[in-house]
């Protein structure tokens, strides 16, 4: 852990007023002249750290999703007792169930860390799975009776 | 049909496809098994309201009983990874433990559905009643099968890594199971923001009150 902190922040504080320069020339790369210096790709290199580590996640990067998903669960029951504005609480919900659902395929079930085609066969049975509710859901609002 | 190569973790990958033929399979079941649960969750929003007479679902579903069992059942994930990750670095004790743990947290689970279920059925809900208790039933109840097959598949699983069957090079197997577990919760998490959170305010529908 002590290590990964470091590698997260070793190029910030060796770099952190000075432009990446050309290896050869040593002249500051004119690409990373804006007001986010090298922020794009600190934050990649960040997730890459975080999400990949080459491969297989440990112990404790588990845990942090794990922390991730508790507070996830919290905030919804939160947001639902507090008394917002319905759709308000609707749409919130349904966007902190998809951030849990993401969390858990990716980390948990390895789809981030294993090969493509594995992701693929799901996202399409889930293509079809909301295309039955959607489907479903039509039928029933313009062509269903009840009772 | 060429052969497959076989990592240190028992996975035998197609060289054709780079995938591992068990694992796709597995996926593709999971698929599957999301339009099954897909269609139930869409009946049971599409009745959502219908019912005529009560119990009503704000009169009966625990908000915070609910929140705790999927508190349970997201902690058992964790414990899953963790077993596998243990099995993998070939630390037996500590994979046993963490397995030990997911079985022990899926029972828990199972506890508080039975709990639930036995307190709707002392205040008069029960699958014939009403349209919301025969959506909700077959909803939680086909979802608590699951995770009940889940238990006794680990279970299955815990007896081979006694046994010796189940170890580093059989890690696979393992993971397979993993699979179908954090489906399982995957499952939870949507059945709980949509009908517990969501629809859980739900009363009787107003042209009847």
């Amino acid at each position: 852990m002590k290590n990964l902190l470091k590698y997260l922040v070793s190029f910030e504080t060796r770099y952190s007023n000075r432009l990446p320069e050309n290896s050869e020339t040593h002249e500051p790369i004119s690409a990373y002249e804006h007001p986010f210096g090298t922020l794009a790709d600190r934050t990649k290199r960040w997730w890459g750290v975080l999400t990949s580590s080459h491969g297989h996640a440990t112990a404790t990067y588990y845990w942090m999703v794990a922390l991730v998903l508790a507070v996830i669960t919290l905030l919804e029951v939160w947001i639902t007792l507090i008394g917002l504005v319905p759709w308000v609480v609707i749409t919130g919900l349904i966007v902190l169930g998809l951030a849990k659902f993401a969390l858990v395929a990716a980390f948990f079930m390895h789809l981030r860390f294993d090969h493509r085609t594995y992701t693929w066969v799901f996202v399409a049975c889930m293509i079809l799975g909301i295309n039955i509710f959607v489907f479903m859901m039509l039928l029933i609002e313009f062509f269903g009776e009840f009772q | 049909m060429s052969a497959t190569i076989k990592d240190a973790y028992g996975e035998e990958i197609n060289p054709n496809t780079g995938t591992s033929n068990k694992k796709l399979a597995m996926w593709a079941f999971l698929g599957s098994d999301v339009m099954f649960f897909g269609a139930f969750i869409a009946t049971y929003l599409v009745y959502r309201n219908k019912s005529l007479v009560g119990p009503y679902p704000n009169e009966v579903l625990d908000l915070l009983l609910t929140s705790i069992s999927t508190f349970v059942l997201l902690m058992s994930s964790v414990a899953m990874v963790l077993a596998i990750y243990y099995l993998r670095k070939s630390q037996l004790g500590w994979a046993k433990f963490w397995l030990l743990a997911v079985i022990l947290l899926g029972l828990g689970f199972l506890g508080f559905q039975v709990y639930e279920f036995q307190h709707f059925v002392d205040v008069g809900l029960t699958p014939r009643v009403n349209i919301f208790g025969t959506t909700f039933f077959i909803l939680t109840g086909f979802h608590g099968a699951h995770v009940a097959i889940g238990v006794i598949w680990l279970m299955m699983i815990m007896v081979g890594m006694q046994k010796g069957r189940i170890k580093k090079s059989s890690a696979h197997t393992m993971e397979i199971a993993g699979l179908y577990w954090h489906f399982v919760d995957v499952v939870w998490i949507v059945i709980f923001t949509l009908i517990y959170l969501v629809a859980g305010g739900d009363g009787a529908p107003t042209s009847i009150t």
